[in-house]
């Protein structure tokens, strides 16, 4: 099932892709314009696309096995972090979005026992905090915990 | 001697502290990641991409070129002692490598494979200066009409190397040139794919496609996985040296290795894992004893061991004399390239000599570094896989996150990594690769470009454009590459009787 749905995911982008590439100059191939190469790449993508989704509908549904036990939520926790991340980023900062995120993940994946996981996650964020702002001069988002650390 | 004088310069430029010890670190960083199953040397690149930034250009690139070989000396490790391959270049080596420690000839066969891993490097790094130096003179010569023909031969090559379905890997490169269409067009700066977004001018980074697509990808497929180690055999420093029978046994197979993973290397695709299967089949044909693969053949150790790291010199040869990234490995190191505003190509050897061959050079001293780091310290290797995954993997996420953002300061690339790990860890579920996406995205740009102006040049006349000496010529030796095993395959096809079903 997962399949026809990626499947289908692809289909549709390549059709919001054409879309997307029609709307440009085409041109032509004595004068090939900004959408030329975009509308060629996005007609095959969206043969291809159509050809790969009639074959994964042709096949049989693939029953699901079972995940890795109490892992199974793991990927979803993952994905959700790293989309979350950006949000947090711009409202709370570097230290404490990104405690939050590698707390959520530690305990997420299990590592050891609750206030391990937190403490580490502390660690972590401090340590990375040095390493790329210190050592590697990286602009971090910054507010008054970032500078008050900055100042020890 | 012209060779040897810019080797001399590549010697000078790698030998300073600097570059040696990056040259150590990418050695001893990429033996850690050809150590732990899961994040390959491509994965590490990606993920380590972002900290060149703060490194000189040759640096970076010596960097790169250590952790690329020391991945696939420390992928030997855990498949002899432990039958786990670090990375896939190591699968092979499991088969006679890990039935060799069982009988107690570990230590053995872990030397065989350093002796012949460094063998293959040296070799190929002296293929490498010649092939990248005479390719890069012709490409001199090239205009549009080749550079186009090239990008699309490597692209379809891809496309058949890359395993698993055609149809899967055609639609994964179709979505990389896509990708690689987003931004400015370069031509007449008309906007694309943009939806007024200011950062999305400058087209989709790589960075965040490449740490989305291999790191964070990889991350959630590794979260899923338990976390069991198998039973690693010990090996004392006494137990390392082979004997004179087992020496004698591999050195025909460590330099048959070494040429077949070199000119292997030379195909667009994974060229390191094809090579050791190649070597493999070839060893185990030519052997007098057959029957001993499978059962702790030293053979089938040398021969792998040796192909992958000479195909690793092999696949720098385009990306060094044409620019153009063959595997996805030598994307990153293009993207590495592109961020310290070098385009590599058949100029790079004029206006960067000292990058170019001091790469080369520090491949050398390199190969020398992980032969000495490798022996002794092998059971320190193993110890890394005791770090547990739960911890190290968020702190491989935190890498990914930080790292994409350290580079432009942007929180689009941060939402294009977020969206490009989910997508590349269900694309790779449902069997989709996600190598032709990351080569396509650096190589389309170019191809566009190359395809508009030969068509402008050529007023649209297509034939003209294709019947040219050397594109001519790329495109048949791709056809007859391409259509030779197809016809070959026909041929070799006996008439089946009426009712027979095989």
């Amino acid at each position: 099932m997962k399949e026809r749905f990626v499947a289908l995911g692809i289909f549709v982008f390549s059709l919001i892709f054409l879309a997307g590439a029609l709307a440009l100059k085409v041109g032509t191939m004595a004068q090939p314009d900004a959408g030329f190469m975009p509308a060629a790449v996005g007609a095959s993508l969206l043969v291809a696309a159509a050809y790969n989704l009639v074959q994964r509908f042709r096949q049989p549904v693939a029953v699901n096995q079972g995940n890795a036990g109490g892992l199974a939520l793991a990927p979803s926790g993952i994905a959700a972090a790293t989309l979350v991340y950006p949000v947090l980023l711009s409202f709370l900062n570097y230290l404490t979005s990104t405690f939050i995120v590698l707390a959520a993940l530690l305990l997420l994946l299990r590592f050891k026992s609750p206030l391990v996981g937190v403490l580490t996650a502390l660690a972590a964020t401090l340590a990375s905090f040095f390493f790329f702002g210190k050592l590697l001069n990286v602009v971090l988002p910054s507010g008054a915990l970032e500078d008050a650390i900055l100042a020890l | 001697m012209d060779v040897l004088q810019h080797l001399l310069l590549g010697f000078h430029t790698a030998l300073t502290p600097v570059n040696l010890f990056y040259a150590l670190a990418g050695a001893f960083v990429g033996t850690i990641v050809g150590v732990l199953p899961g994040i390959g040397p491509l994965g590490s690149m990606a993920i380590l991409l972002s900290f060149t930034l703060n490194m000189d250009a040759t640096a970076a690139m010596i960097f790169f070129a250590g952790i690329y070989y020391g991945a696939m000396y420390g992928g030997s490790t855990t498949s002899i002692l432990l039958n786990i391959p670090g990375e896939a270049a190591s699968v092979v080596t499991c088969i006679d490598g890990y039935k060799m420690a069982q009988k107690g000839r570990g230590g053995a066969a872990l030397t065989i494979a350093a002796v012949s891993s460094f063998v293959a490097g040296t070799l190929s790094i002296i293929g490498l200066m010649f092939a990248a130096s005479a390719l890069a003179d012709a490409a001199l010569k090239f205009g549009p009409p080749e550079f186009f023909a090239i990008g699309l031969v490597g692209l379809v090559f891809l496309v058949r190397l890359s395993g698993g379905s055609t149809n899967k890997n055609l639609l994964m490169m179709l979505i990389g040139l896509a990708l690689g269409c987003v931004g400015t067009d370069h031509l007449f700066g008309t906007s694309r794919f943009t939806f007024g977004i200011d950062e999305l001018a400058q087209g989709v980074e790589f960075l965040p496609v490449a740490m989305g697509l291999f790191g964070i990808a990889e991350v959630m497929t590794s979260a899923r996985q338990g976390d069991e180690l198998g039973h690693v055999i010990k090996v004392k420093m006494r137990d390392l040296l082979p004997t004179l029978k087992e020496l004698k046994r591999s050195v025909g197979p460590a330099l048959r290795g070494s040429v077949l993973g070199f000119f292997i290397g030379l195909l667009p695709g994974p060229s390191p894992v094809i090579s050791t299967f190649v070597s493999y089949m070839a060893e185990k044909k030519l052997s007098t004893k057959p029957e001993e693969f499978g059962e702790g053949a030293i053979e089938g150790v040398a021969g792998p061991e040796a192909a992958n790291n000479a195909a690793v010199g092999g696949a720098y040869v385009p990306l060094m004399a044409l620019g153009v990234p063959f595997t996805p490995a030598m994307a990153v190191v293009v993207g590495a390239l592109m961020l310290h505003g070098i385009t590599p190509g058949p100029m790079l050897m004029v206006e960067r000599p000292e990058l170019f061959w001091g790469v080369i050079a520090s491949m050398y001293i390199g190969n020398f570094m992980l032969l000495i780091l490798n022996l002794p310290l092998v059971q320190v290797f193993v110890q890394i896989l005791k770090i547990p995954r739960q911890l190290l993997l968020p702190l491989i996420v935190l890498m990914c996150l930080v790292g994409v953002y350290s580079v432009n300061s942007s929180y689009i690339d941060l939402y294009v990594l977020a969206l490009l790990g989910i997508a590349g860890y269900l694309l790779r579920e449902m069997g989709y690769e996600p190598a032709p996406l990351v080569l396509a995205l650096v190589i389309g740009p170019m191809m566009e470009t190359a395809m508009r102006e030969s068509l402008i040049l050529y007023r649209g006349d297509v034939a003209r454009m294709i019947f040219r000496p050397i594109a001519g010529s790329i495109y048949l030796v791709a056809a007859v590459a391409l259509l030779a095993p197809v016809v070959l395959g026909l041929l070799k096809k006996k008439p089946q009787p009426p009712s027979g079903r095989v």
